[in-house]
């Protein structure tokens, strides 16, 4: 699968990020100190300076005092028995308001996707599966910013918030009891999504086949022997597979679309079983690529073939280009054991892409080798060719027992591995003016299988996440605006934040076309993106506004959650592999940490108003 | 009194709804079996524009339309703007579910289905590196497509297209024998009923060519811009691909009479009615008899006053000014570049118009002056017309095709093809090159007979002399392995010196030019510059050699028949093959 983002240990990303050290800053937590710090001052400072106009100093130094103690105070004074009745009067109120219907809606999403998903793809699992993920995480969350940003302002606006300030809860309760509970309705609704989108993706791709018997063929070995039969299956859902069939009763259907089946006899019969594989959880073991040029110097990249998407980086045949990953940690459990009991195997699996020079032979694959090396002694395992299968996935079983270069007999775990855990895999197209495209995610060894299911509750938990940020956010706007507004500026986090990329493009001054202000100026006056203007004083004058604009638009970059990440997640569950710990872990520490922000924030600003004090 | 008034104004509403739902019904009421319906119907049926006279009726597609909401405009923009992205990031899955998608948002929109089309089966299927699965995706272009003609009935644009690409992307590719290996055996693409001789690429493309065609003419759909000649010449030159592309599986039986057919077809469309873009109406097939008449109108017109034009030459003699009488009176060969110029003003002014001959004849015979300009009237249309003719066979290469139809059923062509087929199977699949070599000779010999029947093959601007030089040099393959040469005597050197434009034998050609005292003996023989064996890689770089070799070596210079039979191919649109395979 393409993985554009390195995903970094759990630990790293909290403490270091990509930084060597803690100290240089890149950390999570050191950012998240940073971001909480500046909020906390910025506040105050303003908080101070408002009471400042409307009391004189010594009152306004007052006020933010006692707002400091007293808030602190009873914010550490929470009772989780009043979040829990708070939250369960949101939940009713929210059944009350019929949140119901979005189960409809999602029912009759599913019933009519048949009009524009259909089976006849390459890969109909992925398409399944990122349409429900997709379908699931748009629905909900439109749906919780509607019950979320409406709630309090609709209870300001009718006076039931009364009600509820005269019994003695504190405003931090009334907040936190909000999220709460309608996160409660969301994951209830989440979980009725779930079950019905895992029948759906099953349902419709459950299929099976018959056996072509006009197609089989006898398969004899030299001394006529019957080693069985070969054949087609019959065309089902848009495809159909090879199979060969053994005489003693079993056999193979080869893999299309993206799965298999089993074969049993039954009887005089074969019968083709359920499908199978179509919802995987692979579990890869990454390593860290670097890349030999023509000349076999180390470089970080390959060559580009002239790819609009500079994802891949390509090495030349028959040179001495190459692509090396280096394992870490590799250990002798990640051999597998053969089936039938002859000795273990270290399992890589290699994503190319080929590119041609030039056609060469049309019917025939580029031609690459694969070798595994100690980092250390620079042992290495004789050359293994393989024709290249293009842009798939492609399983080689390195068998413990290996013959290095110079003839000798080695193995992985004593010779291969060097002391520290680490393992080489070299790749090198061998076909002059050819080449052969990688991308770190290309290659990774295979540890045992996941489960698909939990793989898929893990896709779901990552949407669960994203509507709990949104609820929290939607929430705290709710507290100091109207229902109306609180929406839109919770939309408008939601669209940044799914565009956070693109947001920090302009605010650091990557993107063409200049700052918000150059830009529409440019449309307005039909310029392209790279000439300059000349040089006036309103040019000036609009730069100078852009780079104030930009500053602001980075500051608030660090408050924007990055939601086509956490989106992105579905992506996992689509291509069959598995969701990893480091990144759920990650994506749960930031769910918190704006929970805990929004709540603290959305507390401060409820408290401030007349009504809950 | 409130009250009555809100009554009143209830009963007014009421009056003025009812009122106004007679001209609403006049102008919307549909149609129905019996009746036309509202204004709005009629105007609907008029002009085509209901969705059942689009094509077929999709529920699915309505309702997603009216599921946007009016935003449709907005879903369609982002949804493009996806698919651009899916393909930039090869997530093809997701193209073709975006594009399904946009399918249904924008059925009726032609430029969609030719754009995204186009996409898979030529963009798409070219990033993956198995054939099959270029293949795979080039069928989906062609489905795709196909499910844009039922959403648009009758719409020539994508029924050509069709056309287009089942021939061409399938016919013409470097994947041309495994594309059509395919397509022969898709259970999936074919119907059950279709007989397994239809299942051929270029039969279908001709089939949609027609289907394309009748729309224009059976069922009154515009051609819109598109050139007449391409437009009704492109089922006859599918037919004629498939009549060769047969050839060369082998089945020359039936390649023969696919000529045979070729050639009907390809007279039918010269006796075709062409509008040309200045509106004048032409058929190609009238050439010959336009050209008599306007001989006979020429001529009819000179005599009508004796020596009316002789007159008129001398007149246009003795107005040149010395210096082009000089230059007309020197020998081409010995004119200076001044001379040259010269010559060709005098030349212009000599030349006699009908028009002129009129102008004459007023002057010396009045009563003559109607007729002799009714004649000039008609000698320039007609002169007019042969030149629009000229130009638009040109553009079809209409004589080379007719006369390629016909040499192909000759006995002597379908004996040398089948001998070359032998040929090259005994050499490529038997690795026998004395076989090889006998079956090359005799089918040379039969070359040589054909090219006797059809001397017009050697014109440098057909293709036919191009695949016999292709023939002659795997015939050289073989003969280099036997470690001999070709012979002094071999039949088609004609061809070679005209045709090798890979200069194999640019020394023997000269050598034999120079036997021939074609070529100064003093002059230089950088035989040995002739290009090296080069890497596949390096083929651009060898392509253009040949004229630079063909520069230095000729300094006269004849290297121009080169050129003149690559425009041929360009002009028939099919792409030159890919010189590095």
């Amino acid at each position: 699968m393409v993985l554009e983002k390195e995903i970094l240990p759990f630990f790293q990303w909290l403490l270091r990020g990509e930084g060597a050290t803690v100290a240089e800053g890149e950390g999570a937590l050191v950012l998240f100190a940073v971001v909480l710090a500046t909020v906390f001052v910025l506040s105050l400072v303003g908080g101070f300076l408002v009471s400042l106009i409307r009391h004189g100093p010594i009152r306004a130094g007052e006020i933010a005092y006692n707002t400091l103690t007293v808030g602190f105070s009873e914010l550490a004074r929470t009772s989780p028995r009043r979040i829990g009745a708070l939250a369960s009067v949101a939940a009713k109120d929210s059944v009350r308001r019929r949140v119901w219907v979005a189960l409809i809606l999602f029912g009759l999403i599913l019933l009519s996707a048949g009009w524009f998903l259909q089976a006849n793809n390459t890969q109909p699992a992925r398409l399944f599966l990122s349409f429900v993920l997709t379908a699931t995480s748009y629905l909900i969350l439109l749906l919780s910013l509607l019950l979320s940003a409406f709630s309090l302002p609709g209870d300001f606006r009718t006076k039931t918030l009364y009600t509820i300030v005269t019994k003695p809860v504190r405003a931090g309760d009334i907040v936190l009891g909000r999220m709460l509970g309608f996160t409660l309705v969301g994951t209830a609704l989440l979980v009725v999504m779930a079950v019905a989108s895992w029948v759906f993706v099953n349902g419709s791709l459950s299929h099976t086949h018959k056996v072509d018997l006009e197609t089989l063929e006898a398969l004899r070995d030299p001394d006529g022997q019957s080693l069985g039969q070969q054949g087609l299956s019959s065309y089902d859902l848009f495809h159909k597979h090879d199979l060969t069939l053994d005489p003693d009763g079993g056999g193979v259907v080869e893999a299309a679309h993206g799965h298999t089946h089993p074969v049993v006899k039954g009887g005089d019969r074969y019968v083709i079983g359920p499908a199978e594989g179509f919802v995987r959880a692979r579990v890869p073991k990454r390593g860290k690529l670097r890349f030999l040029d023509r000349k076999g110097v180390e470089t970080a990249r390959g060559i580009s073939v002239g790819s609009e998407w500079g994802y891949r980086s390509y090495i030349q045949g028959s040179t001495q280009a190459a692509a090396i990953w280096t394992f870490d940690g590799v250990k002798a459990s990640n051999l597998v054991d053969y089936e039938d009991g002859g000795g273990s195997y270290l399992p890589v699996e290699l994503i190319v892409r080929v590119y041609r020079s030039y056609k060469g032979e049309i019917e025939r694959g580029i031609q690459g080798s694969i070798q595994l090396r100690n980092p250390d002694t620079e042992v290495k395992t004789n050359l293994r060719t393989f024709y290249a299968k293009d842009a798939t996935i492609d399983s080689f079983q390195f068998a413990n027992e290996q013959t290095s270069t110079d003839q000798q007999p080695i193995t992985i775990l004593n010779d291969l591995i060097s002391e520290d855990g680490r393992i080489e895999v070299i790749v090198q197209a061998l076909d002059r003016n050819q080449y052969f495209g990688f991308a770190q995610a290309d290659c990774y060894l295979r540890l045992p299988e996941g489960s698909a299911l939990w793989n898929f509750v893990k896709g779901y938990l990552s949407i669960w996440m994203q509507m709990v940020i949104v609820i929290a956010v939607a929430v705290t706007a709710s507290t100091f605006l109207k229902g109306p507004i609180a929406m839109l500026f919770t939309v408008a986090f939601l669209i940044l934040g799914l565009n956070r990329d693109f947001f920090v493009k302009i605010a650091t001054e990557q993107s063409f076309g200049g700052g918000p202000i150059e830009s529409a100026v440019r449309m307005r006056l039909q310029m392209n993106q790279m000439s300059p203007f000349d040089p006036s004083p309103a040019v000036t004058v609009m730069q100078s506004l852009d780079d104030l604009l930009e500053l602001m638009m980075l500051g608030l970059s660090y408050v924007l959650p990055d939601f086509s990440t956490l989106l992105g997640r579905v992506t996992f569950v689509a291509e069959g592999f598995s969701i990893p710990a480091d990144a759920l872990a990650r994506d749960f520490v930031v769910c918190v940490a704006y929970v805990a922000g929004a709540a603290i924030i959305g507390y401060f600003c409820l408290r401030s108003r007349e009504v809950a004090k | 009194m409130n009250q009555r008034g809100s009554f009143y104004r209830k009963v007014v509403y009421g009056a003025i709804i009812a009122v106004l739902l007679a001209p609403l019904s006049l102008l919307s009421a549909p149609a129905t079996l019996d009746s036309e319906g509202g204004a709005l119907a009629k105007l609907r049926a008029e002009h085509r524009l209901g969705q059942a006279d689009l094509g077929e009726i999709d529920p699915a597609s309505e309702t997603i339309k009216l599921a946007t909401l009016g935003l449709r405009g907005l879903a369609v923009q982002l949804l493009w703007n996806n698919a651009n992205e899916f393909k930039k990031k090869e997530d093809w899955t997701n193209l073709t579910a975006t594009l399904e998608q946009l399918a249904k948002l924008q059925p009726n929109f032609i430029t969609f289905w030719k754009f995204q089309s186009w996409n898979l089966s030529y963009n798409v299927s070219v990033e993956f590196d198995d054939f099959t699965d270029r293949y795979y995706w080039v069928r989906r272009g062609i489905e795709f497509l196909q499910q844009g003609a039922r959403y648009n009935r009758d719409n020539p644009k994508l029924l050509w297209e069709l056309g287009w690409v089942l021939g061409q992307k399938i016919g013409r590719s470097d994947e041309k024998v495994q594309y059509r290996r395919l397509f022969k055996a898709d259970t999936e693409y074919h119907p059950e009923d279709r007989p397994p001789v239809q299942r051929d690429n270029w039969l279908r493309s001709k089939a949609w060519y027609e289907e394309s065609v009748a729309s224009v003419e059976d069922r009154g759909q515009s051609l819109g811009k598109k050139s007449p000649i391409i437009f009704y010449s492109s089922p006859t030159k599918s037919q004629m691909n498939y009549a060769e592309a047969i050839g060369e599986d082998g089945l020359f039986d039936r390649s023969v009479s696919a000529w045979r057919l070729s050639e009907e077809e390809w007279l039918d469309f010269g006796a075709r009615p062409l509008e040309h873009s200045t509106g004048v109406v032409l058929r190609y097939n009238e050439l010959m008899e336009l050209e008599t008449r306007l001989e006979e109108v020429t001529e009819t017109l000179g005599s009508m006053v004796s020596g009316a034009r002789d007159r008129i030459v001398e007149d246009a003699r003795a107005a040149l000014t010395p210096e082009q009488r000089e230059a007309l009176d020197t020998p081409p060969a010995d004119r200076t570049e001044e001379q040259f110029t010269l010559a060709y003003e005098a030349q212009n002014a000599l030349r006699v118009t009908p028009q002129q001959i009129a102008e004459r004849i007023a002057e010396e015979a009045p009563e003559k002056q109607l007729e002799a300009q009714r004649m000039a009237a008609e000698a320039n249309a007609l002169k007019r017309k042969v030149g629009f003719i000229k130009a638009y066979k040109d553009t079809a290469n209409y004589d080379y095709w007719l006369l390629r139809s016909q040499f192909e059923q000759s006995k002597a062509a379908v004996a040398a093809r089948e001998l070359i087929f032998r040929a090259r199977q005994a050499f490529d699949q038997q690795a026998n090159p004395f076989d090889a070599k006998r079956f090359y000779e005799e089918a040379f010999d039969r070359w040589a007979d054909v090219l006797e029947e059809f001397p017009e093959l050697k014109d440098p601007d057909g293709t036919t002399g191009d695949d016999i030089m292709y023939m002659i040099y795997d015939y050289n393959k073989v003969l280099e392995q036997l470690d001999e040469e070709i012979a002094d005597d071999f039949p088609l050197w004609e061809i070679i010196e005209n045709f090798d434009t890979e200069r194999d034998f640019a020394a023997e050609v000269e050598e034999r030019r120079r036997a021939r005292g074609e070529i100064d003996p003093r002059a230089a023989a950088p035989a040995e510059t002739a290009p090296p064996d080069t890497e596949p890689s390096d083929a651009a770089a060898t392509e253009t050699m040949p004229d630079s070799v063909d520069e230095a070596s000729e300094p006269t210079g004849s290297g121009g028949e080169e050129s003149a039979s690559d425009a041929s191919e360009l002009a028939e649109g099919e792409p030159a093959s890919d010189p590095a395979n």
